[in-house]
């Protein structure tokens, strides 16, 4: 007959999958109002923005992809509807290929809504593969990089483009960043004087964070926590906000899986009988 | 012999031109660096293209060979081809091609993703074993920062956000601060060796 601590090692994974979408379905369902924590990193990229004077040139690089929608999207969608408070002449660029869906997108539901007109406030360049090498060019000779839209239009006939001539005249580059994307904006932006901010997914927080020491980061919004953080600091609670509660539970369901692993490991060695569910 | 000398000679033509623009503000020099890093974009476009092909011969071969089922594979060709041709002749701007990108691609990308969340739950309480000291500082850090960036830490006690954002802020980024420079150092030298023609696995040496 087995012990109690044989029967929580080998217990059912089917359970624990169930503990979780309980775990994530609920908060979802009835919102438990948990409060939220604003990272000191979001508030430098708030303020980092919040400072930029009204109607400056920014470069927005919208590296969204489906699989980091989640976390991403609302960033971009805070930041953006921020930088559009701001006035701010806005240039998308995508320096992956999935991502200048993600731009148009952002175009059409949050900037046009907003009172934006393509190619007069915003405009969204054509899709180059490289990310280092385009980031290099583009820091080198923004006009020269890129001469078309991503609707094949020449973006010398639209007005927004008008503005940019050197690099200089870009007040703030702001990356969602892929993979070597923000490393690519460190290493090839930010010498020029531009300020870079970043927006992630949570797992780039370790990396970013050394850049954002050095300051070669002013600040970086990271994870649905940072982009429900971003909300609350511009007032407009949207989808992170609403998230928060599920990825709440949803963190503390895994962290009670870990410790629920280890009393029955610890048990079942203290018993003499190896670790329990032990994974060699 | 040209196999080898020629790779080589370009490689170190476009690397040295562009590590002197670098350095150097000479108009010509940078001028001709900047058509350098706009043509990688396009040798960049080739490869995608090359990654194309070598997945339609995988695939095409796994089907002669009946390995790894059929309407996995069938599957794979029709939406490679079939995606490729509606952009190709109706643009990707065209109704149809946006469709299946929302509607489809973003809905089962997004769901693979999802499933992590259950994966790390399962091996978070099956395999994540604190058997020594480093386990237990990894196990500690870790749930110090799970629960502290998140709500529900803040609600238990307003210290663990603090706490979060310290292990963040300086153990963190010292140990990733070595990371970065180590592989720093790493990429330069792989680029002198690259540059001077000493990385023969780059030229498709063994």
């Amino acid at each position: 007959m087995s012990t109690w601590h044989e029967r929580l090692g080998n217990l059912d994974r089917r359970l624990i999958y169930v503990f979780l979408i309980v775990g994530l379905l609920v908060p979802l369902i009835r919102p438990i109002g948990l409060p939220l924590v604003i990272d000191p990193m979001v508030r430098a990229a708030y303020g980092a923005i919040d400072a930029l004077p009204d109607g400056s040139l920014v470069v927005f690089a919208c590296n969204v992809n489906p699989g980091t929608e989640a976390e991403n999207w609302p960033s971009a969608v805070a930041m953006g509807s921020h930088l559009i408070a701001k006035k701010c002449k806005i240039i998308v660029l995508t320096l992956y290929a999935d991502g200048w869906m993600y731009a148009d997108r952002f175009i059409r539901e949050v900037a046009t809504p907003l009172g934006y007109k393509y190619g007069q406030d915003i405009a969204l360049l054509e899709f180059k593969a490289g990310v280092q090498n385009i980031l290099a060019a583009f820091a080198k000779d923004p006009v020269g990089a890129f001469s078309k839209d991503y609707k094949g239009a020449a973006l010398s006939s639209l007005p927004v483009m008008q503005s940019l001539k050197t690099i200089k005249d870009v007040k703030m580059y702001y990356d969602i960043v892929q993979l070597e994307s923000a490393k690519a904006a460190v290493a090839m932006i930010e010498p020029t004087g531009v300020p870079v901010i970043a927006a992630a997914t949570a797992v780039f927080a370790p990396e970013l964070a050394p850049y954002a020491a050095s300051g070669q980061i002013k600040g970086f919004v990271v994870g649905l926590a940072g982009s429900a953080a971003y909300e609350s600091l511009i007032n407009k609670p949207g989808r992170a906000t609403a998230g928060m509660d599920a990825q709440s539970i949803g963190h503390l369901v895994i962290g009670v899986c870990v410790i629920l692993g280890n009393i029955a490991y610890g048990a079942s060695r203290r018993s003499g009988k190896g670790g329990a569910g032990d994974v060699h | 012999m040209l196999r080898r000398e020629v790779p080589v000679a370009v490689a170190f033509i476009s690397g040295a031109v562009v590590l002197i623009a670098y350095f150097l503000p000479d108009r010509a020099i940078n001028q001709f660096s900047q058509d350098i890093l706009l043509w990688r974009a396009i040798v960049a476009a080739f490869a995608l293209g090359l990654g194309a092909v070598n997945l339609i011969n995988i695939t095409t071969r796994r089907l002669r060979v009946q390995r790894g089922g059929r309407v996995p594979n069938v599957l794979l060709l029709v939406c490679l081809i079939g995606y490729s041709l509606l952009g190709v002749f109706l643009g990707s701007q065209h109704t149809m091609y946006r469709y299946i990108y929302n509607n489809i691609y973003t809905a089962a990308s997004s769901t693979v993703f999802s499933l992590n969340a259950f994966f790390i739950a399962s091996a978070a309480y099956r395999s994540f074993r604190v058997k020594n000291i480093q386990a237990i500082i990894f196990f500690v850090s870790g749930f110090l920062v799970l629960i502290g960036q998140v709500g529900i830490g803040a609600a238990i006690w307003s210290g663990f956000p603090r706490v979060a954002q310290w292990i963040m802020a300086v153990p963190n980024t010292a140990v990733m601060r070595a990371i970065v420079i180590g592989a720093a150092l790493g990429t330069i030298s792989t680029s002198i060796r690259v540059l001077i023609g000493a990385e023969r696995a780059s030229f498709g040496a063994e």
